[in-house]
């Protein structure tokens, strides 16, 4: 059984994502690649202990980084949106952002 | 604010202050909008950075920066309040702020004693006649005339004592290790007190064309440090046997030292010299001790801060001395500053308190540098430093050397009028 932190990767804290958290009650996570909605759902209900509502996800391609004459890419990643359900409470790190 | 303040010496104060917490909420506030301006965080732009992040992120950067903002503040308030002069930075301990707390902190400083400062009127100082004796002035005459010596050849006579040879020589070390000493005509006086013995012994007699070879052995304690315990082998040529003349005390003589006619006025003169050397010798002492006296007859406690500074100033002029003497850099740095510093600390004590009490002297006899003197100054500095005026005084103007200076020369004047009305 894959763990809830492998799939979650770091909350995203931006401009944007404060804005989303204000106003539709969602938080920004960096998720695996590789997971789908459903383990996003799982992993968020499970380690900040509240009703999730939807997911959304979209990847980024990783740039291309160049040292000199080696050309490398950073790696790919996914964000996802995560909607709470109505009167859910923020889990704590939110709280005061 | 409620201060207090408790006292355990006559010189050194703590006060506690406590900073209301409206004050602490304001002035983080403001710094925390300040941050705001400048903060440079990933996902956000410049300036739209949430003041709760900033607050978060910053929040150690924020606390030091309140409490250096508040702390001197709050400190000088405090300390201006109760008539209090800090001579000395605050020391600030059980400092304490919590977040939307008062801000709570004890500062320890050092202030200048009260200075009583009595019977300076009563000091006296002896003024010693200054008697030039006859002898004085015929021995700087001597010596005058040993300068204007010039030296007439003499010829077919042997080397006698007295005399001079002009030499040549040279010289090899016996060790063979050293540089060899090579010199063209110098003047060596046959048994004359600078005269190293064996040049005295191997030239007596000796003619003109003669080429004496001999040792020479140079104590371990001679002046020149490249010869002393060194042997060396000489070989010397005499080129010529000499005669020290001096000149005739006559008007002539005169007349070569400057712009005197006669003997007796050159005599005149130099007694008069003599006398103004003497009385200022003897003035500098008078003054030295006139301001031991007044020291010891006014006992108080001097601040740790000032006794530490006059310390500093101290070394530091004394290793300056050492350095113009060349004194190299790694010797310097290889001596003890600490045991120094205690050497220096009986000295330094008795410097800061001749100089509080000058300065209470001369606030009591309201003793004060005008401008002109002020002036006067800076243009001999100026032209001693080769320096123009203007640059040097907006040097001085700019590093607070102007005041420095205004003091000097107040203490100055203030040691000379004690010296005055010390009849």
């Amino acid at each position: 059984m894959k763990s809830a932190y492998q799939t979650i990767v770091r909350p995203v804290i931006t401009e944007k994502g404060l804005d989303v958290k204000e106003s539709q009650n969602t938080l920004v996570f960096q998720v695996a690649p590789k997971a789908t909605k459903t383990e996003i759902k799982e992993a968020v209900q499970s380690i900040f202990k509240v009703k999730v509502r939807s997911v959304r996800t979209l990847n980024f391609v990783g740039k291309e980084r160049r040292r000199g004459r080696f050309a490398g890419f950073r790696p790919d990643w996914k964000k996802a949106y995560v909607r709470l359900k109505a009167g859910e409470k923020m889990p704590e790190y939110a709280q005061n952002l | 604010m409620s201060p207090t303040e408790t006292k355990d010496s006559s010189t050194k104060q703590e006060v506690e202050i406590e900073v209301p917490a409206e004050e602490v909420t304001r002035q983080t506030e403001v710094l925390v909008q300040k941050y705001q301006k400048l903060a440079r965080l990933p996902g956000f732009r410049v300036g739209h950075v949430p003041s709760s992040i900033i607050r978060k992120r910053f929040s150690e950067e924020i606390k030091s920066d309140v409490i250096e903002a508040l702390v001197p503040k709050y400190f000088r308030e405090a300390a201006q309040k109760r008539g209090l002069l800090p001579i000395s930075q605050p020391r600030v301990t059980d400092l304490k702020l919590d977040a939307g707390g008062p801000l709570h902190f004890k500062a320890a400083f050092e202030v200048l004693p009260e200075i009583k400062v009595d019977g300076y009127k009563e000091l006296r100082a002896e003024k010693p006649e200054i008697a030039v004796s006859d002898a004085d002035v015929d021995r700087a005459l001597e010596d005058l005339r040993e300068q204007r010596a010039t030296y007439t050849e003499i010829e077919g006579s042997p080397l006698g004592d007295g005399d001079f040879a002009q030499i040549s020589l040279h010289g090899q070390p016996k060790s063979g290790e050293g540089q060899p000493v090579q010199l063209d005509d110098v003047m060596v006086e046959i048994g004359g007190k600078s005269t190293l013995t064996e040049f005295t012994d191997h030239l007596r007699g000796a003619s003109v064309g003669d080429e004496p070879t001999f040792d020479v052995v140079y104590p371990a304690d001679y002046s020149d440090q490249r010869l002393a315990g060194q042997t060396f082998s000489y070989t010397v040529k005499v080129k010529a046997v000499k005669q020290k003349v001096l000149p005739e005390l006559d008007a002539e003589f005169a007349k070569q030292l400057g712009e005197f006619a006669e003997v007796t006025e050159v005599r005149q003169r130099i007694r008069e010299n003599i006398e103004a050397e003497g009385r200022h010798k003897a003035e500098h002492e008078a003054k030295d001790r006139l301001m031991a006296e007044l020291v010891r007859r006014n006992e108080f406690e001097v601040p740790d801060s000032l006794i530490e500074a006059q310390i500093d100033i101290r070394l530091e002029r004394g290793l300056r001395a050492l350095a113009a003497q060349g004194m190299r850099r790694e010797d310097l740095q290889k001596m003890n500053l600490d045991q120094l510093r205690v050497g220096q600390r009986e000295q330094a004590i008795r410097d800061v308190k001749g100089q509080l009490l000058l300065d209470k002297v001369a606030e009591q006899e309201n003793i004060q540098v005008s401008d002109q003197e002020l002036d006067h100054e800076v243009e001999n500095a100026a032209t001693q430093t080769n320096q123009t005026l203007e640059s040097v005084r907006a040097r001085l103007l700019k590093d607070g050397g102007l005041e420095r200076i205004r003091e000097r020369i107040r203490s100055e004047k203030t040691l000379e009028f004690l010296y005055r009305q010390s009849d």
